[in-house]
């Protein structure tokens, strides 16, 4: 079995609104070999687009100071959020390629005792479970491959965007969360509007319509395509999915509901877990021909 | 005419940013981009792109804040130009003039003065609880505040807070 260490950086959504995929996380990764240790001081990342946008020096002094606390334990970060895989990847890159930033940002952190040294990596978890366990290797924890289930999946824009920078998967055509699907005996569903965001942005800023108009498409879109649930790996992707959902199929009145699982719930399915042990019981949509699909298995 | 920056701050923008002066025109941007797809108020000649950039003075546009930075418009762009990088400085000159929406100002804070950017409320207490999760409390807090000092943040939004009360007061 693989034996990675990691920093484990919660973000500040999983923790506050969606604690039991924090629950599920803390479960299912050292099952697979990707052990968690937790930093008490690590805060927000900052986020990649407001407050990156409204302050890029404090931005990148918060960001570098998370990554410092990393450092001084030797170890690198797992996250568990796109957007702060995003923020904390980017800002390791920036201060690493500038040298004359650094020596800025140290100066702005001098006061708290911390010092960016640029010598540790920033991961998200699909990427630790891609890399330290691999997707052929993967199979060897599946106890209930979850045969029959479609699964549309959705990697979401920052944890590929800037592709040149975060390197992960090719962010018009995304394909490794496919294959990390398909590792546990699901069928990944290929439907047109896989690479549009999913547009929490739009619920975050009160644009509700415009959430709801995205969703009626995207979602359509992937139920046309035979999906059975969507896969996620980040909790903002997974409230638009699931709080999003509920307000667009409100609106436009869907015939389907089509349950989002944060990739971390479908591992732990094909491990052998039920739903319930998953949290499934916390999600807002909920649908029973899914459930059956996994309960025959 | 998509990327025709004829405002004030023209200047200002090109040197943060010199890779717009090398934008041809060719609306790509726009086709990929969710805001422009799906925004409210965007119809295919007045696109979010050029909604934003063809505007007078830019960085007081509120639509600008519309702008997930999923970076979709720089990943097809045939000439390298970095919009979401341009959003970016214009971003930044709007919060410094207090033109960002007041939620904005809000997350800011919130994160320097909480280390986090949502309250911790009751029910992140009771589900914590019911999970067995310790109870979630950032322990940073002081050095973002340090950090917020030597930046300039602290006194910054100071600064918003009292205008935008002055401006109540009007
Ligand atoms: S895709 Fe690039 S070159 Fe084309 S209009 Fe947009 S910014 Fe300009
Ligand atoms: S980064 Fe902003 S402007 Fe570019 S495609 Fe995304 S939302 Fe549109």
């Amino acid at each position: 079995m693989a034996n990675n260490k990691y920093a484990f950086f919660r973000g500040c959504l999983i923790p506050i609104r969606y604690p039991h995929l924090e629950y599920v996380a803390r479960l299912v990764l050292p099952q697979v070999g990707i052990q968690l240790m937790d930093l008490e001081e690590f805060t927000c990342c900052a986020d990649p687009i407001q407050f990156r946008g409204a302050d890029q020096l404090t931005w990148l002094a918060i960001a570098a100071r998370n990554i410092s606390l990393a450092e001084e334990a030797g170890l690198d970060v797992i996250c568990l959020c796109n957007g702060c895989f995003n923020s904390l990847a980017m800002a390791n890159d920036l201060l690493k390629k500038e040298p004359k930033l650094r020596a800025k940002v140290n100066r702005i952190l001098a006061d708290t005792g911390h010092q960016f040294e640029g010598d540790i990596e920033i991961k998200h978890f699909l990427k630790a479970i891609a890399d330290d366990i691999g997707i052929e290797r993967l199979g060897s924890y599946v106890k209930a491959p979850l045969h029959g289930l479609n699964i549309a999946t959705h990697t979401g824009c920052h944890l590929t965007s800037p592709q040149g920078i975060l390197g992960f998967d090719d962010p018009i055509d995304p394909s490794v969360l496919d294959s990390l699907v398909a590792a546990l005996g699901a069928e990944p569903v290929d439907y047109d509007l896989k690479s549009l965001c999913c547009g929490v942005g739009f619920s975050l800023s009160g644009k509700t319509g415009a959430s709801s108009l995205l969703l009626k498409d995207k979602l359509e879109n992937m139920r046309e395509y035979g999906a059975d649930c969507i896969a996620v790996g980040c909790p903002f992707c997974y409230q638009q999915f699931d709080l999003g959902q509920l307000a667009a199929s409100r609106k436009y009145q869907f015939d389907f509901k089509l349950p989002v699982l944060y990739y971390l719930q479908i591992l732990g399915l094909a491990m052998g877990y039920s739903i319930e042990e998953m949290q499934y019981g916390a999600h807002k949509i909920k649908d029973e021909s899914f459930e059956r699909k996994l309960r025959r298995g | 005419m998509l990327l025709s920056i004829e405002f004030q701050a023209r200047d200002q923008l090109l040197e943060r940013s010199k890779a717009i002066e090398r934008c041809f025109r060719c609306g790509t941007c726009a086709l990929v981009c969710p805001v422009t797809r799906y925004g409210e108020g965007y119809n295919p000649r007045d696109t979010f792109v050029y909604d934003v950039l063809s505007s007078g003075e830019p960085a007081t546009n509120q639509n600008l804040w519309s702008c997930a930075l999923c970076y979709k418009c720089y990943e097809v762009c045939p000439q390298d130009v970095n919009i979401p990088k341009v959003f970016e400085s214009l971003k930044e000159i709007a919060f410094e003039n207090g033109w960002a929406p007041a939620n904005v100002v809000a997350l800011v804070e919130s994160v320097i003065r909480t280390g986090t950017s949502f309250p911790i409320t009751d029910a992140c207490r009771r589900m914590r609880a019911e999970l067995n999760l310790s109870p979630f409390a950032p322990k940073g807090i002081g050095d973002l505040r340090e950090i917020a000092k030597n930046t300039g943040l602290e006194g910054e939004i100071d600064r918003l807070k009292v205008r935008k009360v002055g401006d109540g007061e009007q």
